[in-house]
């Protein structure tokens, strides 16, 4: 079908029209410091060349080289792929069952539920950091106390942050806490939606309702599902300050280190912000790539934006 | 997985008669289960309200108290005047910030959002593949380039800045979440409206926008939670105390050997109160499920 080309031209100007005021508020505020990130990471860039004492040195990309070939970087990365999947799968199996237990309980669970989780979404990610970083204290906190008063004498004391695995699934269990409302009210406003005429046709079709769950709630739920899974990754993927507030920057020998917080102690503590402007560009690249490969698998199962 | 979505369709019916025997009692288990897990998920709070009540001495003490000895109601009145931080303040900054914020990320993605909906133009898949990436860069990462042009532009240090930094930074989801909204309506009922003699302006108003009233009101809350408890980027570009929001305020109140945790769970609890009251009031748009109603 030919388009006449008045038509087109005057779509082209609709189209800059409607997308002007998100445009300009992305490059103004997105693009340039962008920019920005991309060009110091090709500089030795220290603490004497940001306060003007010495002259930038272009380096061209052997911070990347150095970062690359530094070990500690690979099991960052690794930490924080592993970190950040738990968290994810987390936030989604208990944000998927409580918004379908949400639609099925009375008006009071239902209420409490949503109180739960709207505040546990509402608390500043500092709040909840500190709230359970105390609570699993070892002297001031309640879990401890409760555990010794329990019988479990040997934990008296127990500090849950030492431990690499158990720091880290401490913060895990913070991070699903405050993330699970996210995909369960989004998941609930998506089942409250669904038109009752779509399950009634089914349902007068004689369909089961394993049938009508997977073949007709299931779709229209999808784009919902994709929004909250790619939210999720992103957000967890580049989680700051949990990991800072709870394991004191990164834990002993920045072992409850994540690539953020990584390109942070380079940039801000260790003031080699080249250095750390590299690791900000590799990890945006990442997330880039996992976007990337996201988008084609939902494309290849049918689903479009 | 199989056994979430089985449930799923009675959820939409409308209200049944109550099955007896079985049905009832799962009907009850469920409530059981919705209670226990609540107060599992709420049981924080229980602390941070315990711990705001206790006095400094005792919330320090080892081993810890369940219930304060003394009751201490004059925390949440003495922590608005502390040498630490202005808290008057810091809570009109985290107003403004995110009201600001809120409205000006939806002004600028309903547009694009509807658009993106309705028309296919060359560039759109490159245009929402950018707003999608847009929500992978960071505050932590690009605030010095966002400090060197707020200099540049005579913003840095001002709320209007932070404004701008959080209706940015909020953008992408915000267009993700009103793009699949505006896709989810039949174009045909719009269409309708433009053949009943309305004009675009009168659709927009009277058919698309409560029609899709369930994602704006879902967005506004998501944006606004999001503008209300940034921290990385105020830390960053807000060096004027009173120019705070409250998230930074909090580290003020923790140190490296004294901490007041008794006013960081007491100031934790009045920047939650607003967005729950606000969640409890627009509650009854998330589940009210507007569209069905609609498509018919």
């Amino acid at each position: 079908m030919t388009v006449p080309r008045q038509r087109t031209r005057r779509d082209g100007r609709a189209a800059v029209l409607y997308l002007a005021p998100a445009a300009v508020l992305l490059v103004g505020l997105m693009a340039y410091p962008l920019f920005q990130l991309a060009q110091i990471s090709l500089y030795d860039y220290n603490q004497p060349q940001a306060s003007g004492a010495e002259p930038l040195r272009f380096l061209a990309f052997a911070n990347y080289a150095e970062l690359l070939t530094d070990p500690q970087f690979w099991s960052v990365l690794l930490a924080t792929v592993l970190f950040a999947a738990v968290c994810v799968v987390g936030s989604l199996l208990v944000g998927g069952a409580l918004a379908v237990l949400a639609t099925r309980a009375r008006p009071i669970p239902r209420m409490l539920l949503f109180l739960a989780a709207l505040g546990a979404w509402a608390t500043p990610a500092m709040a909840g950091s500190y709230v359970w970083l105390f609570l699993f204290d070892q002297d001031l906190g309640l879990v401890n106390e409760v555990l010794a008063g329990l019988g479990f004498t040997g934990l008296e004391g127990h500090s849950w942050t030492f431990d690499r695995f158990s720091a880290f699934g401490l913060v895990a269990a913070e991070i699903i806490w405050c993330s699970f409302p996210f995909v369960m009210v989004t998941m609930y406003a998506g089942i409250k939606a669904i038109p009752s005429e779509v399950v009634e046709a089914a349902q007068l079709d004689g369909a089961s309702w394993r049938r009508i769950a997977t073949g007709v709630i299931l779709p229209i739920l999808k784009p919902l599902i994709v929004i909250a899974t790619i939210q999720s990754i992103i957000w967890d993927f580049k989680i700051f300050t949990q990991i800072y507030v709870m394991t004191g920057g990164g834990g002993v020998a920045g072992r409850n280190l994540v690539l953020n917080v990584y390109a942070y102690q380079k940039a801000f503590a260790g003031e080699e912000y080249g250095m750390g402007a590299a690791i900000g560009v590799v990890m945006t690249v990442l997330l880039l790539l996992i976007t990337v490969i996201y988008l084609r698998v939902q494309r290849k199962s049918g689903w479009q934006p | 997985m199989t056994t979430l979505t089985e449930r799923l369709p009675s959820t939409v019916d409308a209200p049944r008669p109550p099955k007896r025997g079985r049905g009832q009692r799962k009907r009850w288990e469920l409530t059981a289960v919705g209670v226990i897990v609540a107060l599992v998920f709420l049981f924080p709070y229980i602390v941070m309200l315990i711990g705001s009540l206790k006095s400094r001495p005792e919330i320090l003490q080892v081993p810890p108290t369940y219930l304060p000895q003394e009751w201490h109601p004059e925390n949440y009145v003495n922590m608005w005047n502390t040498p630490e931080t202005p808290l008057g303040s810091n809570l009109l900054s985290t107003v403004v910030i995110s009201l600001g914020g809120t409205a000006l990320a939806l002004l600028a993605a309903l547009p694009a959002a509807y658009f993106t909906a309705r028309h296919n133009f060359r560039l759109k898949m490159p245009f929402l593949l950018l707003v999608l990436i847009t929500q992978m860069l960071q505050p932590t990462v690009l605030a010095s380039g966002l400090f060197r042009e707020f200099v540049t532009l005579g913003l840095n240090d001002t709320l209007f800045s932070m404004i701008l930094v959080n209706a940015a930074f909020n953008l992408s989801f915000a267009v993700w979440i009103m793009h699949s909204f505006f896709r989810g309506v039949p174009k045909e009922i719009e269409e309708a409206a433009w053949l009943d003699g309305c004009t675009r302006t009168q659709s927009m108003r009277r058919v698309m926008l409560p029609l899709v009233w369930p994602g704006i009101v879902t967005t506004v809350i998501f944006t606004f939670i999001a503008c209300w408890n940034e921290f990385a980027a105020s830390l960053i570009l807000l060096p004027t105390d009173t120019n705070q929001p409250l998230t930074v305020a909090l580290t003020k109140f923790v140190g490296q050997y004294d901490s007041a945790w008794q006013y960081v769970f007491g100031v934790s609890l009045i920047g939650i109160l607003p967005v729950v009251i606000l969640f409890s009031m627009i509650e009854k748009h998330l589940v009210a499920g507007l569209t069905a109603g609609g498509v018919k």
